[in-house]
């Protein structure tokens, strides 16, 4: 219950700070079976449209849920190269942006279609291929940190872990791991 | 309830065994404190993020620590395994990312690790040559500064692996998981 009602007031001081200042009716944060709600409306103000969830490549499960904790597997954005090489900090950002917006997909379907239900996001871990000096992993990785963040609010960031590595599956510039609390449908 | 009332007592004899110094328990907890200061470990405040994120999240009695970057009095330790570091360098760095991890977690545990119940995960990873293969060796200076604070609690389900490049040019990151009431 106070997990509940620190998340509307957090939700009414982001939307408060987006210039939106009336309050947030209880009734409608109550109900979040109401399809179509506030986290859509964000996404369509951001203008994201979110294509359907990825199918696994190999074998795993692109979604596993465990009590209230949603794991979601690696997601990576469609292109393809290195960091430092092929591509700068500020470009392979929005690679990492394109991954967050996979991870929202699965999120998505593992919550019945229904964003509202997020409580935060937990865990973020992303990799991304780059030369051995590159150094600006962190900033990557704030595409897809910094997207969560608009689209949830502060509960959007993560405990978060930015590393580099030398290679991925396909040949992807970054993949990114993450996990979120969601609420009861 | 099982748990809370054993730690109520362990929380009891700690301090009853420790009646001269009780002025001290009383501001910062206890058990593991002591133990902190006979190990000269000093946590300070936790590290502000270097990104967008936040230092932990908390989801009912599971604490998430975010990578965490070792620092020296010079700042951030950078340097590659393999190249221009040894793994006893290695483990000294990774011994300051467990106190970094210290920092966070007793942030997230309102300022008392002795609500600290056990490690769950640590991820270490190593900033490595292609030959280097002694990340578990490196990532040994987090395990054990926690074993040595928690005992066999203190160890975790661990990974240690290796990356040719890490933020800032650190020279190993490590995440970790812990379990607290």
């Amino acid at each position: 219950m106070l997990r509940r009602a620190l998340f509307t007031s957090a939700l009414a001081s982001f939307l408060a700070a987006c210039g939106k200042t009336e309050q947030v009716p209880e009734a409608e944060t109550e109900t979040p079976g109401k399809m179509a709600g506030k986290v859509d409306a964000k996404l369509a103000e951001l203008g994201i449209e979110l294509p359907e969830a990825a199918t696994p490549i190999a074998a795993y499960t692109p979604i596993r849920k465990v009590g209230n904790m949603v794991y979601i597997a690696g997601q990576g954005p469609g292109n393809q190269g290195v960091v430092g090489r092929d591509y700068t900090t500020d470009e392979a950002y929005v690679f990492a942006r394109d991954a967050g917006i996979s991870v929202l997909s699965q999120l998505k379907k593992a919550c019945d279609g229904d964003l509202n239900r997020v409580v935060q996001c937990v865990q973020l871990q992303g990799i991304v291929r780059c030369t051995d000096d590159f150094t600006e992993q962190h900033l990557v990785i704030n595409g897809t940190s910094e997207l969560f963040r608009d689209v949830f609010g502060e509960v959007g960031l993560a405990a978060r872990a930015a590393v580099g590595t030398n290679s991925l599956p396909v040949g992807f510039v970054c993949e990114v791991i993450a996990t979120f609390e969601v609420r009861d449908a | 309830m099982e748990r809370r009332r054993f730690f109520t007592a362990a929380g009891v004899t700690v301090l009853g065994a420790s009646l001269l110094s009780s002025k001290a328990m009383a501001q910062s907890g206890g058990k593991v404190d002591a133990k902190l200061s006979e190990l000269g470990v000093e946590i300070k405040a936790a590290d502000a993020p270097v990104a967008a994120y936040v230092g932990w999240r908390k989801v009912g009695n599971m604490v998430y620590i975010a990578g965490q970057v070792p620092r020296d009095e010079n700042g951030p330790i950078v340097g590659k395994l393999g190249d221009n570091m040894t793994t006893e360098q290695g483990y000294a760095a990774a011994r300051a990312c467990g106190i970094a991890l210290l920092s966070q977690l007793k942030s997230a545990c309102d300022d008392d690790l002795d609500r600290v119940v056990k490690c769950v995960q640590i991820q270490g990873l190593v900033n490595s040559t292609d030959d280097f293969t002694e990340q578990h060796l490196v990532v040994n200076g987090t395990s054990e500064l926690f074993r040595d604070i928690w005992g066999e609690l203190g160890l975790a389900a661990r990974a240690a692996v290796g990356t040719n490049s890490l933020p800032l040019g650190i020279c190993c990151e490590v995440l970790a998981s812990f379990e607290v009431v």
